[in-house]
């Protein structure tokens, strides 16, 4: 009789990994333990010598990292291909690890750049923007929209790595609509923190030329060019020694720091 | 309520945004909401009843830190223990809020400092786990990813409260022998760091320079049309719908028919 896992059980082990994905990390296994735990309600249903919950233990508290909120795909994916095995499939060990390790790398790229890198910005500087009128309604919004969206795309993204396997994950990754969607959100995240830097990068000049009667201010004229010259030069600077010169973010926190020190030091701050 | 107790909320909070705290919707509500610094400064207006200048605070704060992501738990600056601890101290030692991104810079780098800790001291309990998974002990290897939440939680909690108790008096007595030009360097400072979060941001999405003209345009939208930033989201996602319909299209227009 071939053992089907229930979609109770799929949800007790997505919802393990919702919540506990982060519990137990370390610089040795990442997020493995967290992992074995979301396979505990699948491991309990599939198997029952003890010498085979053993094995299945085993071999999800091996190192595993992903961007765990996408990530969720994996977990699915690890539950089906525990269900075949379970059924007497010619799946090892070894198998059901290069399924995991292949698909953390590129999943880890997506999700940071989807989640970490777009949404979650995006949101928080519609949040910040409805805060400059709304007050406290601003971080009310982002309390709610976000763990609500990414709970439902969590879910889906389980259930979708159950019932595809790896082959649809890899379709999915391998037809371009995922590059344009990463794309297009990048478009928006992009004009947004445009607008938010405008908004709060904050630099004034007080320098002042003065003859006589006539006061030549450097703000005023900057004014009269481009309001937000100064905070949109710095943005630049940070941007460059970030991505062309490749320093640590301290470092340029550091620069910043300097930059700072210096500048009022000469009054062009 | 007394302060005390405050504190003590307050502190709470802090171990419930923290990175891997899984008991408010796992990393998803606790570390990337809860430990948000504008949802934090919203929650420590609440307890403390300052609304308005947490939300100060918390706006600031949060437009710095945007950009702060943790690739593979990697984290350079801590956003949960910033978003706490700054805007309460800035609350109750009436500080100018303006001076918030510069005192988030030590703050955030305490909590760093006990994330790396705690990413050490958890390597024990990976090694437990497996002794566990000899036996197939399913519950013994499920309680080696929670007992890891009672060295968090000291960690996060206590350094939490004694930075929160005797960080206020600490301050309050700083903030009255600043010199003016220090103050008005530290403003200074304030004001240019939000660039870095966004820096940060720019460097991780930005694929082609071509990409960084979207920005210009975002950041011109404002500066000339003094358009709110909510304006600009909705003009944003006009543009990536149509950004999305007209780089998706398959690539198969003469095979069929």
């Amino acid at each position: 009789m071939s053992k089907e896992l229930s979609n109770k059980t799929l949800f007790k082990s997505w919802i393990t990994w919702f919540f506990f994905n982060g519990s137990s990390q370390s610089g040795e296994r990442m997020q493995g333990v967290a992992f074995a735990h979301s396979m505990v309600p699948i491991i309990r249903e599939l198997y029952n010598k003890q010498e085979d919950i053993s094995a299945a233990l085993k071999r999800h508290l091996v190192l595993f990292n992903v961007e765990p909120q996408i990530g969720s795909v994996v977990n699915g994916v690890a539950a089906a291909m525990e269900e075949q095995r379970a059924n007497g499939a010619e799946i090892d060990d070894d198998a059901i690890n290069t399924v995991k390790v292949a698909l953390m790398g590129p999943l880890s790229g997506i999700g940071d750049t989807l989640i970490s890198g777009t949404l979650i910005p995006i949101l928080l500087a519609i949040a910040l923007g409805i805060t400059n009128t709304l007050g406290v309604v601003g971080p009310l919004f982002y309390f709610i929209a976000y763990p609500l969206l990414t709970a439902l795309y969590s879910w889906y993204l389980y259930k979708f790595g159950y019932n595809t396997g790896l082959v649809g994950i890899q379709n999915i990754m391998g037809n371009g609509q995922l590059d344009s969607l990463t794309d297009a959100l990048s478009v928006l995240g992009l004009l947004v923190m445009g607008a938010l830097s405008a908004t709060y990068i904050t630099a004034t000049s007080p320098l002042k030329y003065t003859s006589g009667k006539m006061v030549l201010s450097l703000q005023d004229i900057l004014n009269k060019i481009m309001p937000g010259l100064i905070p949109l030069l710095v943005v630049g600077i940070v941007w460059y020694l970030l991505s062309v010169k490749k320093k640590s973010p301290i470092w340029v926190m550091g620069f910043i720091f300097v930059f700072a020190f210096i500048a009022t030091a000469l009054n062009i701050l | 309520m007394p302060m005390t107790l405050k504190l003590i909320l307050i502190a709470l909070l802090a171990y419930l945004g923290a990175i891997g705290t899984p008991w408010f919707f796992g990393t998803t509500g606790g570390f990337y909401t809860l430990g948000r610094p504008l949802v934090a400064s919203a929650l420590v207006g609440l307890i403390l009843g300052d609304m308005p200048i947490a939300l100060e605070v918390g706006v600031i704060i949060q437009a710095m830190y945007i950009g702060i992501i943790t690739p593979g738990a990697v984290m350079p600056f801590d956003v949960d223990y910033i978003g706490y601890l700054t805007t309460a101290l800035v609350v109750l030692s009436k500080m100018d809020p303006k001076l918030a991104p510069t005192l988030a810079v030590p703050v955030g780098l305490i909590g760093v400092l006990i994330w790396n800790l705690i990413w050490v001291i958890n390597v024990y309990f990976a090694h437990k786990a497996d002794k566990y998974a000899e036996s197939g002990d399913l519950h013994g290897v499920a309680s080696m990813n929670l007992y890891p939440q009672i060295v968090n939680f000291i960690l996060r909690f206590v350094p939490a409260f004694v930075i929160l108790y005797f960080g206020n008096g600490f301050l309050q007595h700083l903030v009255s022998i600043i010199p003016p030009f220090l103050n008005h360097y530290l403003q200074v400072v304030g004001g240019l760091l939000p660039a870095l979060g966004i820096g940060l941001l720019l460097n991780m999405i930005i694929k082609e320079r071509i990409y960084l003209g979207i920005f210009l345009v975002g950041f011109l939208l404002v500066e000339y049309l003094k358009l709110p930033i909510l304006a600009v989201a909705l003009f944003g996602i006009v543009l990536a719908s149509f950004w999305f319909k007209f780089t998706s299209q398959p690539r198969e227009v003469d095979g069929n028919e």
